[in-house]
């Protein structure tokens, strides 16, 4: 299995690699404008000028900061908020359908209404960020305590338990497959929040690097950028899976269903974007 | 002993019960046999504590069944492992808070009389069909209850696991003697393992007439006349003669 997972992995990497070596070929002859796309070369280049200089781990540590910040911030008022509505059917008739009409609004329409109210600093950030984690983990929280085998939850009751210790042995238990998959869904979108927000207005961070390298001229900063966001996102990412694999290895088809889900995740990601 | 008196119970226009009364004697062996939507399994379902009646009681020993007892065990037809814990923690887990040790070796004792000692941290998954089900016996029995109630426990299983399973659980009743209560709608299974066979009937669900088998246990399946019982009850439910759609005049 590891080895099978291994060759599957790898050949993953072919495309990339075969079009970088194209891409390096088109700069390398000119085919390609440097002003325009500069060659991978160009881009690691200016990477290590970046990182050699100290200024590329400021722009790092405080994006990294921000998103995990904020997605903290979203992640514990969904959890509270999705407990809630997937537990009790009043709670979900109370406050769902607002919920769900505030999803509606596209992510960037609060930007302006964030600065007025938090300034243009760390809070308006963070909170933006915090808005586009909370609706993955909330649905997905929201919806596993409701898909939690009423079967199961007989089972308990006939043996004794209630309340706390029905939460506990079963509810918590069961939801954990679809809330690590909401987890991992307001990661990926606190990553493309944080990007907007430091579009609004920042001196520091990844997002910064990518407008600086447009306003200033210099396209190797932004592929770099755009690079280094997506190598941080999926490696946080990867490490929220495998803490997440750690909690469920007892479920049977964790791999399917945890794909499947990406996959409706990823087209809910599209509609909120 | 278990007294069912006058118990009905209506699910908006639909009458699952119209007023049954059953008495149950402990250690007895009593198997509810019907066609669907007699209200068997609702029977079963009052007299767990998961639903209640309408109208009428279940007590027992005196003491009235409003919701689960630990005096009351339940098979489902289906194992309803969780599948996040070991078989053996499955079995602990209807042990609830009694310290962590004897808990264990409780478990361990249940799982070795059902034959699964081996599987004791295997996964839910990992079992087959008939492990799986004789774990949730396991786990039924653990706790020693005075009733076990069994929904269809060996429906969901090929005849040979079907087989085994019946011969394992009366096995388990010689020692316990637990009063068992159970549901099916294999009239041989009923046949085989009861004392009395209690024959159902739909709209209204009641029961329609009872037979006392007094054979010795272990029985063979083929017995000459548990086929003249069976012939019996085939009639009660309609099924004897093909065509034959009249209902039944009479009741006990």
């Amino acid at each position: 299995m590891p080895r099978r997972l291994a060759r599957t992995g790898a050949i993953g990497l072919v495309l990339p690699a075969l079009l970088l070596a194209l891409w390096e070929g088109l700069s390398r002859f000119g085919v390609a404008p440097p002003n325009l796309l500069p060659a991978p070369s160009a881009v690691l280049k200016s990477i290590l000028m970046l990182w050699r200089s100290g200024e590329l781990w400021g722009h790092i540590e405080i994006t990294l900061i921000r998103v995990a910040l904020g997605f903290l911030l979203g992640m514990a008022v969904a959890t509270v908020l999705g407990a809630l509505t997937g537990y009790s059917a009043l709670w979900r008739r109370l406050l769902d359908p607002f919920l769900q009409s505030l999803r509606s609004i596209p992510s960037m329409a609060w930007i302006p209404l964030f600065v007025l109210w938090l300034g243009i600093f760390e809070a308006s950030k963070v909170t933006l960020i915090a808005v586009g984690a909370f609706f993955p983990i909330y649905l997905n929280t929201m919806a596993g305590i409701q898909q939690v085998d009423r079967k199961l939850v007989e089972v308990a009751r006939i043996h004794g338990y209630g309340g706390a210790a029905l939460v506990r042995r079963v509810l918590l238990p069961a939801t954990l497959p679809a809330y690590i998959i909401g987890l991992r869904g307001g990661l990926g979108l606190a990553w493309m929040f944080v990007v907007a927000a430091e579009f609004m207005g920042a001196s520091e961070g990844l997002g910064f690097l990518l407008i600086d390298g447009q306003q200033t001229g210099r396209p190797a900063n932004i592929i770099a950028s755009i690079l280094l966001f997506a190598i941080f996102g999926k490696a946080s990412d990867l490490l929220l899976a495998m803490l997440g694999r750690r909690f469920v290895a007892w479920q049977d088809s964790f791999e399917t269903a945890e794909e499947k889900k990406a996959h409706a995740a990823d087209q809910a990601r599209l509609q909120t974007v | 002993m278990l007294q069912i008196k006058r118990v009905s119970k209506r699910f908006e226009a639909f009458e699952a019960l119209a007023s049954v009364d059953l008495a149950v004697d402990r250690g007895e062996i009593v198997g509810i046999v019907g066609t669907s939507g007699c209200g068997k399994s609702t029977l079963l379902r009052i007299v767990a504590g998961l639903e209640t009646p309408n109208s009428g009681s279940v007590t027992l020993d005196g003491v009235a069944v409003t919701s689960p007892r630990p005096e009351v065990g339940l098979v489902f037809q289906e194992p309803r492992l969780m599948p996040w814990l070991s078989v053996r923690e499955n079995v602990e887990f209807a042990l609830g808070k009694r310290p962590r040790d004897q808990r264990r070796s409780l478990a361990e004792a249940a799982l070795a009389r059902v034959g699964l000692a081996t599987f004791a941290d295997a996964l839910p998954q990992q079992l087959s069909g008939g492990m799986a089900q004789r774990a949730a016996i396991a786990r039924a029995l653990v706790a020693r209850p005075a009733v076990l109630l069994l929904d269809e426990p060996f429906s969901a299983l090929d005849a040979f696991t079907r087989f085994s399973l019946q011969d394992h659980l009366l096995d388990i009743w010689r020692t316990d003697q637990p009063t068992m209560l159970f549901v099916t709608h294999d009239i041989e299974e009923a046949l085989v393992l009861s004392d009395r066979v209690v024959v159902m009937h739909a709209k209204p669900g009641r029961i329609h007439a009872q037979y006392r088998i007094d054979l010795p246990r272990p029985r063979r399946r083929t017995e000459a006349s548990l086929q003249n019982w069976k012939e019996r009850i085939l009639e009660d439910l309609d099924l004897a003669v093909k065509g034959g759609a009249a209902e039944p005049e009479f009741a006990i």
